[in-house]
């Protein structure tokens, strides 16, 4: 059996940049990926090793997040994207963004799988572990996210990271 | 399934079908598809960091096999303080208290009896 620590070894980076890529700031994320490390120490014992130890902490990760969404009565806190602090930033970070912005307006089913795909690179098998849905949905739900992306960013779009701007 | 729908799940390296994965490669539009899901891919991938000071606590406090928060371990750090006064005292207790008596050592009094003269008896002349 995983003791936490080499959990935490394997999987803090993905869990945390998965809150980030569901819209939660710094220092929220570091604070609901220490609540999730926490419920893993509770739950190790109950923790059944036939099943997928990423897809069991994305799991927690994701029931964390819902419960502290549900409990604050409102949406998940995103960073706030004002149009003062989008034309402050340097043109650079615009592409990323405009991926913030697009993937806020994802649905949530979509936006989690597809983030869960991308960030933690979970399998479809995975994700529908982590979230209770079929691989068939969650086939279906990334699908509908890359196309909702591909539309809402430009087609062949060059992200910034590339060293490219948007293609005309 | 959508053609779409078959490039996005053999770029996630999902099962796919050869025959119809042929098909939809041949036909126009698929090249540029698969590579706007993979430009995408790119895109959506986050290189953001928890903080160093994040990481180390949590590092330490998994290492040392307890992961509590701040506020139990002052309760814990009271709780260990009363328990460490407790043993100080009983133990305390146990030496001078119960220690046992000398055989020559008349028993300890459990009760004090005081009579004022005068009041609970009166001198007698030539008695003592």
């Amino acid at each position: 059996m995983p003791t936490a620590a080499h959990l935490f070894e394997r999987h803090h980076l993905a869990v945390f940049r998965f809150l980030r890529r569901m819209g939660l700031p710094q220092a929220d994320a570091e604070d609901l990926t220490q609540d999730v490390f926490l419920r893993i120490v509770q739950a190790l014992p109950s923790y059944e090793e036939r099943e997928s130890e990423r897809a069991w902490v994305f799991r927690i990760a994701r029931n964390l997040r819902l419960d502290r969404w549900r409990a604050s009565g409102r949406a998940p806190a995103t960073e706030p994207l004002g149009e003062e602090k989008v034309v402050a930033i340097a043109a650079a970070r615009v592409d990323a963004l405009a991926i913030e912005q697009a993937l806020g307006r994802l649905g949530e089913a979509e936006r989690e799988a597809l983030v869960m795909r991308e960030v933690g690179g979970l399998s479809y098998a995975e994700i529908a572990e982590a979230t209770g849905a079929t691989p068939d949905a969650v086939r279906s739900r990334i699908h509908r996210a890359r196309l909702f992306l591909r539309r809402t960013l430009g087609g062949a779009r060059r992200p910034s990271r590339a060293g490219a701007g948007r293609e005309a | 399934m959508e053609a779409s729908e078959i490039l996005s799940a053999f770029v996630d390296g999902e099962a796919v079908e050869v025959g119809e994965l042929a098909a939809v490669l041949a036909a126009p539009g698929a090249r540029e598809t698969l590579i706007d899901f993979l430009r995408l891919r790119t895109a959506v991938a986050d290189d953001t960091q928890p903080s160093r000071e994040f990481v180390q606590r949590m590092r330490r406090r998994l290492a040392g096999g307890g992961f509590e928060r701040t506020a139990p371990r002052l309760l814990r750090l009271a709780a260990a303080l009363v328990l460490t006064t407790l043993a100080t005292v009983g133990a305390y207790d146990l030496v001078c208290g119960a220690r046992p008596p000398r055989p020559d050592e008349p028993p300890k009094a459990t009760r004090v009896i005081r009579f004022q003269p005068g009041l609970d008896w009166k001198p007698v002349e030539g008695r003592r």
